[in-house]
């Protein structure tokens, strides 16, 4: 086991430095000047070389960006934001917490109404229960969370005046915005689900069971959902990636303070520094939430461990 | 072709067959098709210009903008002796709107013209002599709340005393929304209550627009409910309703509270003559007007309703299709072509080309779909080419992964194996014989991509990564309706219901296209 995690961790390092060198390359590809956004236009000659070779664009590209990873690494230092000439690091550091509660929230309320649709759909398979659930599931991944946002907004913010509209501070505000985000994965999760159930139902011990004259809820319950959930799992974790993805259009929905809505200010106001920083962070996080499903899949199934 | 020989049906004709069977699929070909239909015909379906503000294009179509914006209310005057007549031969009517900027009215044949200029709710006041009544108009559903007192009458219409004698009058006001508050007391309480809701309520609109009428508006406010005799020789009243007849003839007590006013005849020691005008009646309490300048809503003339420039939504999400097919066919297009091309190379070679390919498209799947779709976004800058290469970089690795395995499984064909003994060219090779085997998983991918496009395409532009912001696209429209619309509902409602109905039929369409194809393929 203990091999199987160290070979899947170090699986993941050339994705990391290739992601990195990627998001190192950003602000050299981008248009600006660096040395001029940050100081001013009107600086004279002499003083550009001199703040250009004190902020190292002079030094090698490959010493660049050693020091581009070690400051990370080492400083957690991602370096100086355009705009506000503040440090991206303590910004992102503020609005992590709100994104990573937004996300867990969402997976919340993917993870309950996932299952319960799921689990219905596949008891009742073939029955309306199944096709108005299945149908949801595919409308709901079809419509863009950022008009479901809007329309949620509209209902029980606007009309009903239930929630407040947008921003954050309390559970009232965490609802809509999560419930918005949840929906795609919910959706995901529940045709997977039943899907995953209707395949352990073939199994020999289920026929075992109904020859005992077992109720068809019982075995779902008791016999099936245990194997059938396995892989369930699995997808869920897989989904935070996509929850990540999704948070930065709702964030911007209901102007939640997290990383998402951070990251389209800054492409807006062509913040390359913040910009930057962002998308290596957010491809880190993809890439230990994959690994972390890997591992926990390893666990659960230890054939995976030997391929 | 004519031919009565019996062979094994194409492959194609089967994938037919068991397509005509979908009954889903098939109604999502459909919605598939005239959604193609009306992008490309929009600019000659599209009623209005999505462009300009439909109220600058009324004249041109001969609508006027009155007949939207007004309404008329017939007034009501009654007679002391209990009969009604029509309002119209009130002699000099005024009317005075609390804020003119939202509604003002003026006087036809036998009532009042109320016309929208803005958004919001106000109220409009009756006077004619003594009488005076009000009621609540409001525009385009932005209600502010607010009641009035619409009407004041007394429960007994008319005194005839004695001299010396005394009586309570009893009085009772009609609300704008409907109730109806009798006895001083309570009407005393409800203006209390009502003047708090005025205080709070930030005075806006103020100043340059009704001078002239300021002082009938500031008399409007004055507190409380106030009698007074027009003769206080044959009638004397104290503040608390109780009238006193002092002398012989026929006077009248006039009420008022908060601007609206009622009169009541008291004869003393003689019969009452002709009835006179005790209370002006507006037909209706509260009216609700559309703003024709901003934010109509859905109705025959825009099925829509219009945005916050007055655009008509409905041309604007015709002309809308135009541009979201060609975010979700282009990018998608690019993305299968690169990507179908590379999956064949590293299919089809394997060893290192394959070792590089893939590594290449794990880099990029190690990105969450739309954050790709935004980094690229980040890197070119906003507009609606980037976007189109944005989703058509996210679109790639999907169909190289796709293709990849599939031109694996094909090349280890003994006809692929006898085509290379032979000495046909590589590329002839991954043309004529792996690619059609490919085609299948392709076409269904083309499908369900689209719908996925389009989706993260609406999303991106309504992040405002889509360069201009006024165009009529989906996404961007919504964007626009968050921003400038958050209380109202249609603007937000119809873009967002054309990308889900757009989305969902290619799904749809994909989903059963896949089965025919393939039913292996299904998850």
């Amino acid at each position: 086991m203990f091999s199987f995690i160290v070979r899947r961790t170090v699986g993941i390092v050339p994705m990391l430095v290739i992601v990195s060198i990627l998001s190192f390359l950003f602000v050299h590809l981008t248009p600006g000047d660096p040395i001029r956004i940050l100081y001013g236009n009107e600086i004279d000659a002499s003083t550009y070389e001199m703040l250009k070779e004190k902020e190292g664009f002079n030094d090698p590209l490959y010493e660049q960006y050693v020091r581009y990873v070690s400051n990370i690494v080492l400083d957690g230092d991602f370096g100086t934001s355009y705009r506000t000439k503040a440090n991206v690091s303590d910004e992102i550091l503020r609005r992590f917490n709100y994104t990573l509660i937004l996300t867990f929230a969402s997976m919340l309320w993917a993870v309950v109404i996932g299952l319960f649709v799921g689990i219905i759909s596949a008891v009742k398979r073939n029955s309306w229960l199944d096709r108005l659930g299945m149908v949801s599931a595919i409308t709901a991944l079809s419509i863009p969370e950022f008009w479901f946002g809007l329309m949620l907004m509209q209902i029980f913010a606007v009309q009903l005046g239930w929630f407040p509209t947008s921003g954050s501070g309390s559970i009232g505000h965490l609802i809509l915005p999560s419930l918005t985000l949840g929906l795609g994965v919910a959706a995901i999760i529940a045709r997977f689900t039943r899907s995953s159930i209707l395949e352990v139902l073939r199994e020999d011990y289920v026929r075992t069971a109904r020859a005992k004259g077992q109720k068809e809820w019982t075995i779902v319950l008791t016999h099936v959902l245990r194997s059938a959930l396995i892989p369930v799992v699995t997808m869920t974790g897989l989904q935070f990636g996509f929850l990540l993805g999704g948070a930065v259009v709702v964030e911007q929905v209901f102007s939640w303070p997290g990383l998402g809505s951070y990251l389209v200010d800054s492409i807006l106001t062509r913040d390359y520094p913040v910009i930057q920083a962002l998308i290596l962070l957010f491809s880190v996080q993809f890439l230990v939430v994959n690994l972390i499903v890997d591992i926990s899949y390893g666990l659960l199934n230890p054939q995976i461990r030997y391929e | 072709m004519q031919t009565n020989e019996r062979k094994s049906p194409s492959p194609f004709r089967t994938f037919l067959g068991k397509f005509r069977k979908q009954r889903v699929a098939l109604i999502s070909l459909g919605a598939v098709m005239a959604i193609i239909v009306v992008g490309l015909l929009a600019p000659w379906l599209a009623p209005f210009d999505p462009h300009r503000p439909v109220t600058d294009q009324y004249q041109a179509k001969g609508i006027e903008v009155n007949q939207i914006t007004s309404v008329s209310v017939p007034l009501v005057l009654w007679m002391s002796d209990g009969s009604k007549k029509s309002g119209g031969e009130g002699t000099n009517l005024t009317l005075h709107s609390e804020d003119r900027q939202i509604a003002a009215a003026r006087k036809t044949g036998d009532g009042v013209l109320v016309n929208a200029s803005g958004d919001g709710s106000t109220s409009i006041l009756i006077a004619t002599g003594e009488l005076a009544s009000r009621f609540k108009v409001i525009v385009s559903s932005q209600d502010d709340g607010q009641v009035y007192v619409s009407r004041l009458f007394a429960k007994t219409p008319q005194y005839s005393l004695k001299l010396g004698e005394s009586a309570q009058v009893e009085v009772a006001a009609v609300l704008t929304d409907g109730n109806e508050v009798t006895g001083l007391a309570d009407i005393l309480a409800f203006t209390e209550k009502n003047k708090a809701v005025e205080v709070s309520k930030p005075v806006a609109n103020d100043g340059f627009s009704n001078s002239s009428s300021s002082t009938q508006g500031g008399a409007g406010q004055m507190s409380g409910l106030v009698f007074q005799s027009s003769d206080s020789s044959i009638v004397e009243v104290t503040p608390e309703g109780m009238i006193q007849a002092v002398g012989e003839g026929i006077g009248t007590v006039r009420m008022s509270v908060a601007g609206v006013s009622t009169v009541i005849p008291i004869a003393v020691n003689q019969p009452l003559a002709a009835p006179i005008p005790v209370s002006v009646e507006p037909g209706e309490l509260q009216i609700e007007l559309i703003n024709a300048y901003k934010h109509q809503p859905p109705s025959s003339l825009h099925w829509f309703g219009t945005d916050h420039q007055n655009r008509d939504i409905f041309s604007r999400v015709l002309l809308g299709t135009r541009e979201t097919m060609l975010i979700g066919f282009v990018s998608v297009a690019i993305g299968a072509v690169i990507g179908t091309i590379l999956g064949l190379v590293a299919g089809y070679y394997g060893r290192w080309i394959d070792g590089w390919i893939t590594r290449f498209t794990d880099v990029l799947l190690a990105f969450p779909g739309i954050l790709l779709a935004i980094a690229v976004i980040a890197l070119l800058g906003p507009g609606v080419t980037n976007i189109i290469f944005a989703v058509a970089v996210f679109t790639i690795p999907i169909f190289i992964r796709l293709v990849r395995g599939s031109a694996m499984a094909l090349k280890e064909m003994t006809y692929v194996e006898a085509a290379k003994s032979i000495g046909v060219r590589d590329s002839v090779i991954i043309m004529r014989h792996i690619f059609p085997g490919t085609m299948s998983v392709v076409m269904v991918y083309l499908t369900m991509r689209i719908g996925t496009a389009i989706l993260i395409g609406a999303s991106l532009s309504f992040l405002g990564l889509g360069g201009d912001i006024t165009a009529p696209e989906w996404g961007a429209m919504l964007s626009a309706a968050k921003d400038n619309s958050r209380n109202l509902f249609h603007p937000t409602f119809f873009p967002g219901l054309a990308i889900v109905i757009t989305v969902l039929s290619f799904n749809l369409l994909g989903d059963g296209l896949r089965d025919a194809l393939d039913p292996k393929m299904k998850e």
